[in-house]
């Protein structure tokens, strides 16, 4: 039995505002619990909400990033339920109008054609604060410094049909939201957080089937795998004749399987109903138009402007403007160093390689715009070589100092000086004589293993170039 | 020089003058107030020697040089609103010692202006009724007549001369009817006039915070230190926003007064003998009187139940015990909620947090709480029709006698006692209740309501209308005058 | 009331947390009797050119400048019954 799988994703995104959304407690990471809280986020009697002005002008933004229709006239409601994290009982947020609907973006399927993802609505609510379990397992905790974040929910229509299509969204959706300073969307910190609902239904069908919800992914990667999990998990169920029971999972990163969530209660009834403390949000077509001219600049249009300004091959200015802080690293370098292609390949050819492995984003990362700038000129310069230059960046890239710096501390100066150089070939041409023979044999190879030698005598800092001219000039007497 | 004879803004006056300190007017109230609340029961919780400390700094302020609008004039406060130096019990025992980490606006710009406060005044469980029968403290008496409810703590402190203004809140008519049941004068200001910013709210559609005075004089004075935009409450957005006040010449005779109708058929006799006595007066005194139709009073009342009972069971919700509020013992989480809802909640805002839960529900929400929005916007349209007719609406306060302290009315008749005041919250309309007369010796009063957002109006024109209606414009206390 | 009602006031009670003894329960039942009795004239109302009001407010679009403040925290700890070294404590919850 051949089956569709069927897959939407639902994704809260925190909002890049200095203050809460109906506060004004900071909204940034704080490395105690409960230092960025005030009464009105805990819930205390007495206060009331204050909308935040810049929540509504990033949410706007992000709604018109994905295309969406925009709701000129939208309000908050309560979505009511216990929970400890939930400091007043019920989470305000935009139930029966969300600012924004049925918008889009487009993806790659798994044969590569491009597909069109609907995205159902956009709307804002305030985040929950964090529960945390106590180790010995008699108390719970709650921190509430997440309470009242300002987020957006981003849903799906069930467009998606694979794990990997639904990686891809992630990361479109993620480059589309960076890109419009929404959010840095960075889900190992959770200021992206993702569920999804699948399920699976005969092919040709147009019933959905039974859906399962998933919880708890802390990656792309996790999502993907928790997707292909569920896929084998629930053929193996429908193979045997049995029904998918509906219900929410959580992923287990460390048995990577899905749990059934114990505790977690049946279909709430939410008993939604217009938020009385707040106004409603007014929208004119002009302020919509203004803020969607506004819209910083998208991937696309990126590409284009590296293409037509830089001069650079369509390929490189992809890569480069994947994500929105490449772009302005590499942009950034430009500042210091005039060389746009020579910058590209070095990003391309070094340092996605080691943001990937560190699993960090360019603005993160210690090998700042100046210091590949100043790498380029030593370069450039002929104090050191090409490979001198990747071993500075693999130091700087973890320390943090300058390529000046590394390169004075560390004594990794070229060295082109040809009279030092000639006593360390004619000390390598005398210890291997068989290679020396090979070599005027006319095998001609063997003279990469003696730059070798000699590479390794001066601990990679001769020049490879000159050391190869001056063995052939040398072997050739 | 008496305080008790003399009006908040002539003991103000007096006092930046010199020609008394406000720690005369506290010394005289601490002299009395335990024997006061020992009859009456009217504080949660009272200042004591504090209130000599805040005395002598205000008078400090004056020889100083210093001129406040409201110095050394004594204040009690409904204990729904916050004041940080006292306990706010918010009418629960779970929070009888609760220390708030605030004040709530209107307590610090009456403190500003140089008020003293004397106590936080008793109230129902949640500030959720009209009569104090729902507080864990037990009633607060009337001191017009001991065997009944005052209605409101406050309005029973003014009229026991133990101050001479009361911060008030209202919702469905609590405020009105205390002013009403003990025949001192209150002012509930257009919603959006005056900050919420530290009152309990159970619903927030309709709560107000609003004033008690024993002279009308005084409510346009607290008026306007209470009143005006204030950032933590988005609905004082409309502060600044005002239309400009109807404007009638100052011939009083142009004026209409409208009534509705239907109090031929929801007064009781005695009731309506004194609201149809004023009715007189006034034609008397030649202004135009007519009838309006405002024949939804019933269904009004209704609607504004399920409201206030859906909201109250939302924002109620974050009683849950983590944040606030005394420990309780429980070793799971539904344990906790369960135990600190019970303890915090009495029997009335139980009553409301389960019904409204039912009629926010699938199976109510439709049939009841949209039905009821759909009444309150027919409500206000009713209104808005009848003010084509009028300039003010008069209308009863309350249909029946402040019940018996030892009364168990049924909690249905004491919604019905909110058809006069209930749907006026419905439209958000400043009003003014005055003392009218008098049944058996217990005050009744009136409403006079004015159009949204013609505050200004309503109190110019209650001051000059006074004089004709006779209403006394200051009342005394018990075996006074 | 029907058995109906009575189950929606049960399940209402429990998703507000709020349990009674069964003696309390019955006067539950019974004053909810009295309350459905009592709405009845306003389910018989015919509104329906009137829309809901959804709005109280006569404003709009009344928002907050984008600034962060702390407040003082000491004293808003202090109001918890539990609260200890950083962290509001409940009783312990399986997820």
């Amino acid at each position: 039995m051949e089956y569709e799988v069927v897959i939407g994703l639902e994704v809260h995104v925190e909002l890049l505002t200095e203050s809460k959304l109906f506060c004004s407690c900071p909204n940034r990471f704080a490395s105690e619990p409960n230092v960025n809280t005030c009464p009105g986020c805990l819930g205390f009697p007495g206060v009331l909400p204050q909308l935040n002005e810049a929540a509504v002008k990033k949410a706007l933004s992000a709604a018109l990033a994905l295309q969406c229709e925009i709701a000129l006239f939208s309000y908050f409601d309560r979505k009511n339920y216990f929970y400890p994290d939930l400091s007043k009982g019920y989470q305000i947020s935009q139930f029966h109008v969300p600012i924004g609907s049925k918008g889009y973006l487009d993806i790659e399927d798994d044969r590569g054609v491009s597909k069109r993802v609907r995205i159902g609505r956009v709307h804002m609510e305030e985040d929950a604060g964090k529960l945390i379990h106590g180790p010995a397992g008699d108390v719970s905790l709650v921190d509430y410094n997440r309470a009242g974040v300002p987020l957006i929910e981003v849903v799906t229509e069930p467009d998606l049909r694979s794990p990997g299509e639904a990686r891809r969204y992630l990361e479109k959706l993620k480059g589309i939201l960076q890109y419009a300073r929404v959010s840095d969307c960075k889900m190992e910190e959770g200021s992206l957080r993702c569920d999804a609902n699948i399920s699976l239904r005969p092919l040709g069908s147009k019933t959905l089937g039974s859906k399962t919800e998933l919880k708890n992914m802390n990656s792309f990667k996790a999502v993907e795998k928790s997707l292909e999990y569920e896929i084998k998990r629930q053929k193996k169920i429908l193979n045997n004749n049995q029904e998918v029971v509906s219900q929410t999972l959580r992923w287990e990163e460390n048995s990577q399987k899905t749990l059934v969530m114990r505790g977690k209660l049946q279909a709430h009834d939410y008993r939604c109903f217009v938020d009385p403390e707040l106004t409603p949000i007014e929208l004119t077509a002009a302020e919509v138009e203004a803020a969607r001219k506004v819209l910083p600049e998208m991937a696309e249009a990126r590409a284009l402007r590296f293409v037509t300004t830089f001069d650079l091959p369509g390929y490189d200015a992809a890569l480069l403007t994947v994500s929105r802080s490449l772009a302005d690293y590499f942009e950034d370098c430009l500042q210091y160093y005039n060389n746009p292609k020579k910058i590209s390949n070095w990003i391309m050819g070094e340092l996605t390689a080691k943001l990937n492995t560190a699993g960090i984003e360019a603005d993160c990362c210690k090998f700042k715009p100046q210091y590949m700038a100043e790498l380029l000129q030593l370069l450039d310069d002929d104090l050191i070589s090409g490979h001198l230059a990747k071993e500075i960046l693999d130091q700087s890239f973890l320390n943090g100092k300058s390529p000046r710096q590394i390169m004075d501390e560390e004594n990794l100066t070229q060295i082109t000086d040809q009279s030092a150089l000639e006593a360390i070939i004619r000390r390598t041409i005398e210890a291997h004589p068989d290679s020396v023979e090979k070599y005027r044999d006319g095998k001609t190879k063997v003279l990469g293993f003696l730059v070798g030698q000699v590479m390794k005598e001066t601990t990679g800092k001769a020049n490879p170039k000159l050391v190869n001219e001056m063995l052939i000039e040398m072997l050739g007497n | 020089m008496d305080f008790t004879t003399m009006s908040a803004g002539r003991l103000a006056d007096a006092v930046n003058k010199g020609e008394l300190e406000a720690r005369d007017t506290v010394e005289k109230i601490l002299g009395k107030i335990e024997a006061v609340n020992s009859k009456l029961n009217i504080f949660s919780s009272m200042a004591g020697e504090n209130a000599l400390e805040q005395a002598a700094a205000i008078d400090n302020k004056i020889k100083n040089g210093i001129c406040l609008p409201l110095a050394g004039v004594p204040l009690v406060i409904k204990d729904d609103l916050i004041y940080k130096a006292l306990p706010t019990s918010f009418g629960s025992q779970l929070f009888k010692a609760f220390i708030a980490p605030f004040s709530a606006t209107v307590v610090e710009k009456m403190a500003a202006a140089g008020a003293v406060i004397i106590g936080k005044t008793n109230i129902d469980n949640m500030g959720i009724g009209s009569t104090t029968l729902n507080s864990p403290l037990g009633p607060t008496l009337n001191p017009c007549d001991t065997a009944r409810v005052a209605g409101s703590a406050g309005a029973a402190a003014l009229k026991s001369d133990i101050c001479s203004l009361a911060l008030e809140s209202d919702s469905g008519g609590a405020s009105r009817h205390g002013a009403s049941n003990c025949g001192v004068f209150g002012l509930l200001p257009s919603a959006g006039m005056v900050s919420r910013h530290g009152l309990s709210m159970h619903c927030g559609s309709f709560g107000r915070v609003g004033i008690a005075a024993r002279f009308m004089e005084d409510l346009p004075v607290a008026f306007k230190i209470i009143s005006g935009y204030d950032s933590r409450d988005t609905a004082t957005a409309a502060f600044n926003n005002q239309n400009k006040s109807r404007e009638k010449d100052d011939n009083i005779s142009a004026l209409t007064i409208g009534f509705p109708e239907a109090v031929f058929n929801l007064l009781d006799q005695t009731h309506l003998n004194i609201f149809l006595k004023l009715i007189e007066k006034i034609k008397e005194a030649g202004l135009k009187v007519t009838e309006v139709d405002l024949n939804h009073l019933p269904e009004a009342v209704r609607a504004y139940q399920v409201i206030a009972s859906a909201e109250a069971s939302s924002t109620l919700s974050r009683f849950d015990g983590i944040r606030f509020g005394a420990a309780v013992e429980a070793d799971e989480l539904e344990e906790l909620y369960c135990k600190t809802r019970r303890a915090t909640f009495g029997i009335e805002t139980i009553r409301r947090s389960v019904f409204g839960t039912y009629l926010l529900s699938k199976g109510g929400h439709d049939r009841y709480y949209r039905k009821a929005l759909q009444v309150w916007k027919m409500v206000r349209e009713e209104f808005r029709r009848g003010y084509e007719k009028c300039d003010l609406l008069l209308m009863p306060a309350v249909g029946m006698l402040p019940p018996l302290a030892e009364d168990r009315l049924s909690f249905i008749d004491l919604y019905e006692n909110d058809l006069f005041t209930a749907p006026v919250s419905m439209g958000g309309n400043p009003v003014l209740t005055l003392p009218a007369g008098n049944i058996e010796g217990l005050p009744v009063g009136v409403q006079l309501v004015a159009p949204y957002m013609n505050d200004q109006f309503l109190l110019s024109t209650a001051l000059r209308l006074d004089p004709l209606m006779a209403t006394n414009h200051q009342v005394f206390s018990e075996g006074g005058k | 009331m029907n058995g109906e009602g009575n189950e929606e006031l049960l399940k209402a009670a429990a998703v507000i947390k709020i349990e009674l003894n069964s003696a309390e329960m019955e006067q539950l039942k019974k004053d909810f009797s009295l309350y459905m009795k009592w709405l009845e004239p306003l389910l018989g109302l015919d509104c329906n050119n009137f829309d809901p009001l959804l709005f109280n407010d006569q404003e709009l679009n009344v928002m907050r400048k984008d600034q962060a403040e702390q407040s003082i925290l000491q004293e808003v700890q202090s109001c918890a019954a539990n609260f200890e070294e950083g962290y509001y404590l409940v009783p312990p919850i399986i997820e």
